[in-house]
């Protein structure tokens, strides 16, 4: 049987590098078979940057940050998308 | 192809240690730097005092990451960090404060620095007001060798490849 896992956060942000490639808030990343899904509204965003490869989602937490390498994304208005691979 | 002209995002390990070994080869090799740009030969108990910084060092093992290269966004936030006034046909006023300072901010990313309770710390301008004097003048001096090095790559390159030559032609009008 397939099971999903979600997780979710209040901020976020892109990175290309050491460079903020965007801020997200309200993000949930649900993880499939198929892989880790984003889902998060973006709060700034630098458009060449985030047009740069690689990206990384950062998702901090009390010691540091969680990474997961972006494969594609899609911004729709202040809605961002992204599917990720798997957690650095 | 068409070359990238954007700065790509690349850090460098910087070993703080170098700063010191640095230092130590110039003071066997050259000496003490008297005013004037003179120089007199080290005694042995300051070859031996810098030699035992340079070991002490090497124990500690802390580093500095740094971007490879500063984009042109960046150089222009060194600059304009680092006047303080600015008016048409004077002289730029230099903000003492920000001197050393405005490079080591656009430059620094990261750090093996800890706190009194042995936390890694991240990089602000808040963290880095805090070092210790020592400490600071190896990352200024660390950073400033980091620059020069990419410098001179960066002509190194451009004189191999040319491309100096070939900025500078004019091309025929189509007009």
């Amino acid at each position: 049987m397939a099971s999903t896992v979600t997780i979710g956060g209040v901020t976020g942000s892109l990175r290309w590098g050491y460079h903020e490639a965007a801020v997200l808030a309200s993000w949930t990343l649900t993880n499939t078979t198929e892989g880790w899904t984003l889902t998060a509204t973006v709060v700034s965003v630098d458009a060449f940057r985030v047009s740069q490869h690689p990206l990384v989602f950062l998702a901090p937490h009390a010691s540091g940050a969680w990474r997961w390498p972006v494969k594609e994304l899609q911004i729709m208005g202040a809605t961002l998308t992204a599917s990720l691979g798997p957690k650095e | 192809m068409a070359r990238c002209r954007f700065v790509q995002p690349d850090v460098v390990r910087l070993q703080l240690a170098d700063v010191r070994k640095r230092a130590h080869e110039a003071l066997v090799s050259k000496g003490v730097e008297l005013p004037g740009n003179t120089f007199r030969p080290a005694t042995d108990a300051e070859i031996a005092a810098s030699a035992t910084r340079v070991a002490s060092a090497v124990e500690d093992g802390d580093w500095i990451d740094v971007k490879k290269e500063l984009n042109a966004g960046e150089s222009r936030k060194v600059y304009a960090r680092l006047v303080k006034t600015m008016h048409f046909n004077e002289k730029a006023e230099i903000d003492p404060e920000q001197v050393g300072l405005s490079k080591v901010v656009a430059f620094l990313v990261g750090w093996s620095f800890v706190d009194a309770a042995g936390k890694t710390t991240p990089v602000s301008d808040g963290a880095i007001n805090a070092l210790d004097g020592d400490t600071y003048a190896e990352v200024v001096q660390a950073i400033d060798a980091h620059e020069e090095a990419g410098d001179a790559a960066r002509e190194h390159r451009k004189n191999a490849t040319g491309d100096e030559s070939k900025s500078n032609q004019t091309l025929p009008s189509v007009a």
